[in-house]
């Protein structure tokens, strides 16, 4: 989890790039959600998935055509 | 249509409304006017209903078409277009510019001879599981006004469980239409990814979101189901069918009351013939994430940036807060989410040629407070969306249909749901589970009337 200064300079930046600014209420629920949601987020990127092939034709109104 | 159990026509079942209509019993004009009066007299404790418009109502019940559902008032979340009206997403407006028209959904329900009576209340922009967020205000659970209805789709199923409406369409992309039903002690099913036209359907652009019906039985949510796929959902035995049970990994972390009373479910089953596996599904691991990703993520591209810019100081801090998060995401988690999409269809496809379907828990706790929208597990206290879509994502990412049905209630009196999941086009197996419990539970969670409904019976 990032430190809070960290983790605000990180979203102010993020933001700015997109013309968008953030209110002190923002980045109150934007840090009580990173801290829900970010560890699951980080264990997701520290995961190794590279024998799970990707599912090229991505039909979710079916069953996958390969097992993979 | 029995006389000396009814007090007010939506005191009856939907299929039961639809026979009466079609024996002459009840005429479809008077059935609409005394719904409307109902929504009119009991909603305001609930802010279940967003809209209401009666000439249009009352125009497409005079030109119902004969059919299943011809004249049955039916509710429908702000998700979709209607000739009158463009949908709002829970919202100040949606920002996928969807205009008034006629929406997949519309078209099968008139084609179905429905009328649609009212738009229904849901969380904002569908991103939440509480419906306590909402430019309509939040939406009161009929078993306790004090506490959250679930969303997303919040007013659908709170409609149907305070009788204002015997069937709603709602919508899920990770959970919002079995969250409700759970919370409100109604049966909902959402079907298999893409077998409901998607025009005009404000997320119809997601690979995780599928409308449904919400009603109180499983023979309503049938003949409801019926009508969205234009197609019929023949009741099939269910002797013999295995049910495999995630008990490591979607069973625990539970409120106890939830965890007995879906254990008793799968009792009730077993003693109805059916046969429990315990099953290991891979990737469960990061559904949560997964789901909340894609979620999040998926919308982005479909947005206006123009109705973005005008809807963004409307909306609730708690939303604009979450859809300024999803810009920050860096792209690799969603690369990885949808690995972990395809290692989850993968095992689910697997398992579901051992087993007939799989079952666990709706949610792991009962509705929490609107005024503090957490849950209490044995692991601790989190938000009610944490929680949720820990069971709710799984069933969005592999695509298959899931339904929430009433299984029990907590000292306290709210509902608890069992979650049923089934192949890929296998909606109908879901239907004739709930139906067997329904009979092995002699039907006393679907035919239990909330406190509310009692207390405003005319």
């Amino acid at each position: 989890m990032r430190d809070p200064e960290q983790f605000e300079v990180f979203v102010r930046a993020g933001l700015a790039q997109h013309g968008l600014e953030v209110d002190d209420l923002e980045l109150h629920i934007m840090r009580l959600a990173e801290e829900l949601y970010g560890p699951l987020r980080d264990a997701l990127l520290a995961s190794d998935l590279s024998d799970v092939p990707p599912e090229l034709e991505l039909d979710p109104s079916r069953a996958p055509r390969s097992e993979g | 249509m029995n006389e000396a159990r009814i007090s007010h026509p939506q005191d009856i079942s939907l299929r039961d409304q639809a026979e009466a209509i079609a024996s002459g019993e009840l005429s479809a004009s008077e059935l609409l006017n005394v719904t409307l009066a109902r929504i009119e007299e009991r909603d305001g404790a609930l802010d279940s209903i967003a809209d209401v418009f009666a000439p249009q109502s009352a125009q497409m019940s005079r030109e119902a078409p004969a059919g299943p559902l011809h004249g049955v008032p039916i509710a429908i979340k702000d998700q979709f277009a209607l000739p009158w009206r463009a949908p709002r997403d829970g919202a100040f407006k949606s920002p996928y510019g969807i205009a008034p028209g006629e929406s997949g959904v519309f078209r099968r329900l008139r084609d179905a001879g429905a009328v649609v009576v009212a738009v229904s209340n849901m969380h904002e922009f569908g991103l939440g599981s509480t419906g306590h967020v909402s430019a309509y205000g939040p939406c009161a659970n009929p078993w306790d006004p004090s506490r959250c209805s679930g969303g997303s789709s919040s007013g659908s199923a709170a409609a149907v469980a305070a009788r204002l409406v015997a069937g709603a369409i709602g919508t899920d992309s990770g959970g919002s239409i079995r969250f409700p039903c759970a919370y409100c002690g109604v049966t909902g099913l959402k079907h298999t990814w893409g077998q409901v036209p998607r025009d005009g359907f404000t997320h119809g652009y997601l690979t995780l979101g599928a409308p449904g019906p919400i009603c109180r039985d499983a023979a309503d949510a049938r003949l409801l189901a019926e009508a969205l796929l234009a197609r019929p959902l023949e009741q099939r035995p269910t002797k013999g069918l295995r049910v495999g049970l995630p008990r490591a990994q979607l069973w625990s972390d539970l409120d106890p009351e939830v965890d007995a009373a879906c254990s008793e479910a799968v009792e009730r089953l077993g003693e109805a013939g059916i046969e429990f596996r315990e099953v290991s599904l891979a990737g469960v691991e990061h559904a949560l994430i997964a789901t909340v990703l894609l979620i999040s993520l998926e919308g982005l591209p479909a947005a206006k940036p123009e109705l973005e810019a005008e809807i963004n100081p409307h909306l609730s801090p708690l939303v604009r807060a979450l859809t300024k998060s999803q810009l920050l995401v860096p792209s690799i988690a969603l690369l990885k989410s949808n690995r972990v999409r395809a290692q989850i269809r993968r095992s689910i496809a697997a398992t579901l040629r051992e087993v007939d379907a799989l079952a666990w828990p709706s949610t792991p706790a009962p509705a929490p407070l609107i005024e503090e929208p957490t849950v209490r597990l044995p692991s601790g206290d989190y938000p009610a969306d944490f929680a949720n879509v820990r069971l709710g994502g799984v069933a969005n990412l592999a695509g298959v249909p899931a339904a929430s049905v009433p299984c029990g209630f907590t000292e306290a009196g709210l509902p608890i749901g069992l979650q049923l999941l089934a192949p890929w086009q296998q909606d109908a197996r879901l239907l004739d589970l709930a139906e067997l419990l329904e009979v092995f539970t002699e039907r006393r969670y679907v035919e239990a009337v909330p406190p509310l409904a009692l207390e405003t019976a005319a």
